[in-house]
Order: structure tokens, then sequence, then C-alpha cells
């Protein structure tokens, strides 16, 4: 139960004086910094490109949120093919053993600032396969999640509108995933490495 | 189906009949026939099935009969010509299972047996690549497709759980913390 | 001697040269998706794109990779620098045939070095495929020009220009020898049957696979220069450059409009499709072309 507020004109009107400083002469290199990180946010929010790379059932609504009906491309976002080139990971379902270790490569191969969005509840803990033997059930324990979306699969509406939440979080500078995993990389590193114990991947075609 | 493919299939069906009398034809869907064979005829008959026509493996299933004590190999076999699937189907002991490799009369069958020796554990003679890991990199308990390990426990025991009242209603709902 | 003015012009050409293909480009982006039914990105998604990437972070392969990245910006840029646009003559007598399309090669082949110090065996296919494609429509081209050069008797791209003002346009004398330069212009626009050699999924965007960030926004630069350099010798060579600015503006996007139109209704063909069909169709109708136009328009001298 919160506290009943008096109205304000219950309160004495205290005047103070106000010291107003005089405006500095030079812009100094932080006010800098942070202006020109508000006009990179911009660019890095109406120009998103997303990594083809897709874990689980999730995926196969992205075909339609890129095609003429729901048209991603209207947001500046593309789908491309390297990680390299890419802002946004998606990781569409669940994460498995294999899987793991391949996002894990494909996530740290990718230029900052890098975003990563999870679909279904797979991601969050671990949705109907949360029993299953190969199925990690956290996500954020070993990638920095920007952002769920919510549905099993979601719709292609829900993504368009989770795309477009992104969005708004990068241009008010709250997707701050990849800054948490440059800070806290040990943190990340110790679950990854209890989780699947080993993140270098032994296959035929890596060695 | 057509007389003349009835006819195909029941001339075929009488000549595998009188080649492998210990082949017990088990069950006939009309395009699929499915033969309990013995495992020593396995490659016998693969043979001779290659060589009429059947030119693709599709896949090999695996089954645990965990009360009978035995693993069941199915072999599932397609003529495109016929349209005829034929599915062979051995049996073997469920301790220390050993099968001979079929690579050297389906060479595709490298990738089924590795998987096949990683879910169930059952080691194929004559085909070490198939020691390989295929999915489970690291993998550190019992075969995970046998029906005596128990996937929940080792889900439980082995990954991080997530753990939350849930509040139902438009009010609810956990926030989602980094932790 | 050059004065300082005209390469300060010539630098301008290749500034202004960026701006106008970058939005175009964009306004290309939008066209496609009006063809696929879609809505499609705002005209200056590009310039976004471009900003973006250059202040992303990236990592390097070593200073191969670099070194290319900088050989393949500037050809593009030198290139840009040379070409003649309706009269505005940047570098006054310099402006060569051959002078642009060595220059332009070092664009080309600055980008296929990049590419292959990168190490990636995607890139290495990409850049074979994309050079076994360049000889593709290089060859018939080339014989185009010469055929052209040997009439007009100057090798002077403002003086083709200038001359076809007065006789008429090429596209009127030759007219199977533009359809030939227009599948080579394609090629080299990389548009959709042609694009074979950046194929996404097949062999991930080919020799980009590897360039990210500030590498790919500068490389986007220079791929958009490039395209300017492509384009405005079309115009230029065949259709008779421009005797305004608007004029050649007007011709200039109807090429590369052209061109994405068609790219935007085409599938990819594979590699050996390429290379087949640009060893046989350009090639005979090329011969085709230089028979007739010997026929008609005097022989070699």
């Amino acid at each position: 139960m919160p506290k009943k507020q008096l109205p304000s004109r219950f309160y004495p009107v205290k005047h103070e004086m106000q010291t107003v400083e005089a405006p500095a002469e030079k812009i100094s290199p932080q006010q800098r910094a942070e202006t020109w990180e508000k006009i990179a946010q911009y660019f890095r929010a109406n120009s998103l490109w997303m990594l083809n790379y897709c874990t689980g059932c999730c995926a196969i609504e992205l075909p339609l949120v890129m095609t003429s009906r729901f048209d991603m491309e209207r947001l500046g976002m593309m789908p491309m093919a390297t990680p390299r080139q890419a802002d946004i990971l998606l990781v569409t379902g669940y994460a498995s053993l294999k899987t793991l270790r391949r996002l894990i490569y494909t996530y740290e191969q990718m230029g900052t600032p890098k975003y990563v969005v999870a679909f279904g509840p797979c991601a969050v803990n671990g949705g109907i396969y949360h029993d299953a033997y190969a199925v990690l059930n956290r996500l954020d324990l070993y990638l920095p999640v920007d952002l769920y979306i919510a549905g099993c699969m979601p719709k292609p509406e829900a993504v368009m509108s989770g795309f477009m939440k992104l969005i708004e979080l990068i241009e008010s500078g709250k997707a701050t995933g990849w800054k948490d995993y440059e800070q806290r990389y040990e943190w990340y590193k110790k679950n990854q490495l209890e989780a699947v114990g080993e993140v270098f991947i032994h296959d035929e075609f890596h060695e | 189906m057509t007389n003349s493919m009835n006819s195909v299939k029941a001339r075929w069906a009488a000549q595998m009949r009188g080649m492998f009398p210990d082949a017990r034809l088990k069950k006939d869907r009309g395009t699929e026939m499915t033969y309990e064979i013995l495992p020593r005829d396995l490659h016998q008959i693969l043979a001779y099935l290659k060589n009429s026509g059947w030119r693709q493996l599709s896949m090999i299933t695996g089954v645990d009969w965990i009360e009978e004590g035995q693993f069941e190999l199915v072999y599932n076999l397609f003529d495109w010509e016929q349209g005829l699937r034929v599915l062979l189907s051995i049996r073997i002991g469920r301790d220390k299972p050993q099968v001979l490799t079929i690579t050297n009369i389906y060479a595709g069958a490298q990738y089924y047996e590795r998987e096949i020796h990683e879910f169930f554990g059952i080691e194929f003679i004559g085909n070490e690549d198939a020691l390989k890991s295929l999915f489970l990199e690291r993998w550190d308990a019992l075969p995970p497709l046998r029906k005596d390990f128990d996937s929940r426990a080792y889900s439980d025991k082995k990954y991080v759980k997530r753990f939350y009242d849930p509040v139902y209603g438009p009010q609810g709902g956990a926030p989602f913390e980094r932790s | 001697m050059i004065a300082y003015q005209s390469i300060g012009t010539a630098l301008g050409m290749a500034l202004f040269a960026w701006l106008m293909q970058t939005g175009l480009s964009g306004v290309d982006r939008k066209i496609t998706a009006r063809i696929q039914k879609r809505r499609g990105p705002v005209w200056y998604q590009n310039f976004r794109d471009v900003f973006k990437l250059l202040n992303k972070r990236s990592v390097t392969h070593g200073w191969i990779f670099d070194l290319g990245l900088l050989i393949a910006l500037a050809g593009a840029i030198g290139t840009a620098m040379f070409m003649p646009m309706a009269g505005i003559i940047p570098l006054q007598g310099y402006d060569n045939f051959f002078m642009i399309t060595y220059l332009a090669a070092l664009g080309v082949f600055g980008r296929a070095l990049s590419a292959g110090a990168s190490g990636n065996p995607l890139a290495a296919i990409g850049v074979m495929r994309g050079l076994t494609q360049n000889i593709g429509y290089k060859l018939p081209y080339m014989v185009l020009v010469i055929v052209l050069i040997n009439y007009y008797k100057t090798s002077s791209i403002s003086g083709i220009a200038a001359l076809q003002q007065v006789q008429g346009w090429s596209v009127l004398k030759m007219p199977l020898g533009v359809l030939v330069a227009f599948i080579s212009l394609h090629g080299m626009l990389g548009k959709k049957p042609f694009d074979t050699y950046l194929a996404p999924s097949e062999v991930a965007s080919g020799p980009m696979v590897e360039f990210g960030g500030k590498y790919l926004g500068l490389l986007n630069i220079a791929h958009e220069i490039a395209v300017f350099v492509e384009i405005s010798l079309f115009v230029n060579l065949f259709l008779g450059g421009g005797a305004t600015l608007a004029e050649f503006l007007l011709k200039y996007m109807a090429v590369y409009l052209l061109s994405s139109c068609l790219g935007a209704v085409m599938g990819r063909l594979r590699v050996e499709q390429v290379v087949r069909f640009y060893y046989k169709v350009p090639i005979g109708l090329t011969i085709l072309q230089v028979l007739l136009f010997t026929l008609l328009y005097g022989g070699v001298s």
C-alpha cells in the first residue's frame, strides 16, 4: 500500500538561489564523444544487418519477415552472409551442446557493436526442451542477450515488433550487451566452460 | 497400385523367399515391406538388394527393446524405379552390442553408423570413423537414446535451470535481469 | 603541367560520383523492393549503411589485406578523377580510354589482393570466379571499343563523346554492339544473373567474406565509385555523352535503372553457365557486329 501523498500546496514553498553556470567556452572531449555516440547510435539503429545463422525452429518465421508481406528491409534490416559483416545475431530457438560452441565462435567473430536477439521460450528457460539431454536451458549465461521475443514460435508480427523494439533500444543506448560481454568476459567464459567443457571445436571441418 | 507392379513385386518376393529362407516377411504395406532377418545374412541380402535395384540407403534406425534385452537395427532401402521400400530389421544382444559395418556396400552408411554409435553405443566392426563424435561432442554419460538413460536427471544435473514463481495476469511476469 | 585547380575539380568529381551513385543505389533498392511488392528502405539507406559500417570496430588480416583495400579505393577514386562528364573534363588531355581501363583494373585487382590475403577459402573461390567472369565480359567490350576508336580516330573519351554529338550516337551505328556492351556492363555491375561470384548462400558473399566494419565500408565506397566509372564510360562511348550535365545524368540514370530492373526479375546463374554464356553469345554477336560495321562504315585502316 503506497503512502498517501499530500498535495503540493501543503508543503511550504521553498525559494533557493540557483547558480547558473556560465556556458563553457569549449566543448569538452567527453561532450563531443557523447554527441558522436548519439549520431552513431542513429546510424546503428537504422541499418541493422542480421546474420543468417539460425539454430532452431523459430527460423522458419524469418522468411515471412523478410519477404513482401512484412518486409524487414523497410526498417533497414538485411540478411548478411558472414559474421564479419553482421550486427545482430539471431538465436532462433534452443541452443544445443553442439550449437552453443558455434554460436560463441560466431558471436566473437562479429565486430562490435553487436546485438543478440533470442526467439521463443527455449532461450529463456529451455521451453519444451527443458529436460532434453543436449539443450542448454539459459542462453543469457553464455551470451549477452539484448532482447527476447516471446512466442512458440513468435508470429511474424511479434518478430517485427521485436525488431522495432530493438531499434528503439539501440537508439536510446540501452542495448549494451556487447559492452557487458567485454566487461564480464571472465564470467561468461566460466559459464561457457562449465556448460560445454571446451569451447574449441573439434570436427573434421575445423581440424 | 497397378497390376503389373503387383506382379513384379510378387515375383521378386518369391525370389527372395527362395534365396533367403531365414528372412521372414513381417509386414507388407503395398509399397513397403518389412523383413526380419538374421544378422549373419545382412551383408548377403544387402548386396543382393543393391544389385536388384535398391540403390538408395535411406537411413538406418535403432530401437532399444530394453525388456527383451535387445537392440533392433532397421535398414531402410528404396528403389526409385519400382517405388518400393524395403525395411530390413536385425536384432542384436543389448550387452556389448556389435555389428559388422555396411559401409563397404553402401558408403553413405558412414554417417548413420556414426550417429547410431553415438546415440545407442552400438559398435560397428570395421568402421573406425564411427567412433568419432558427430552431435554430442565431449559426451560424458550413457548413450542418450538408450531407454535406461534418464534425460531429465542428466539435464537437471548438468545444466543451469531458471526458477521463478510464475505470476499470471497483466501485472505479472518476472523481469529478466542479467544475473 | 596539370594545374592544382583541375586536380581539385577532379577530386570534387570523385566526391560527386560517390554521392550520386550511393543515392542512386538506394533508389535501386527501392525499385527492386517495389518490383517484389515490398515497400523497401528509404532512398538514403545506403548512406546510413556506410556511416554505420565506418563506425564499427573490425579486425584486420595482415598488412596485405589493408594495402589491397587501399589500392582498390585509390584505384576507384583515381579512375573517377579522369572520367569526363558532359563537357566537364577534369584533367584535360588525360581522359584516354586505355588509361581509364588500366586504372579500373587496379581497383579490381586491389580488391582481389585484399580478399586473397584474408585467407578464407570462400574468398579465394569468389575471387577466382570474379576474375574468370572479368575476362569473359572484358573481351567483347574491348573489341567493340577498339572498333569505335578506329572509326573515330581518337582514344580520348571526351573526344569520342563530342564526335558523337555531331555524327550521331554510336548506338545507331552498332546496335548489336551496344547490346553486347550492355550485357558486359550488367556483368561489371554484378547484377542478378551474373552475380555468381558474390552469391551469399553459396560462397558467403565471395570476396567480401572476411570484410567487416570499416573495411566493408571502404569497400562499399570503392564499389560505388567503380560503378560510376563503368556506367559513365558506357554513356560516353555508346550513348553520345551529353551536351549538358542534365542530359548526361538522365542517360546515366536510365542505363543504371534499366540494369537494376533487369536484375530484380532474374535469377542467378551458376558459374559454368555464366562462363559458357559469356564465351558464346556476346563474343559471337561481337564478331558479327565487327563484320557488319566494317562492311557499312569502311574497312580497317
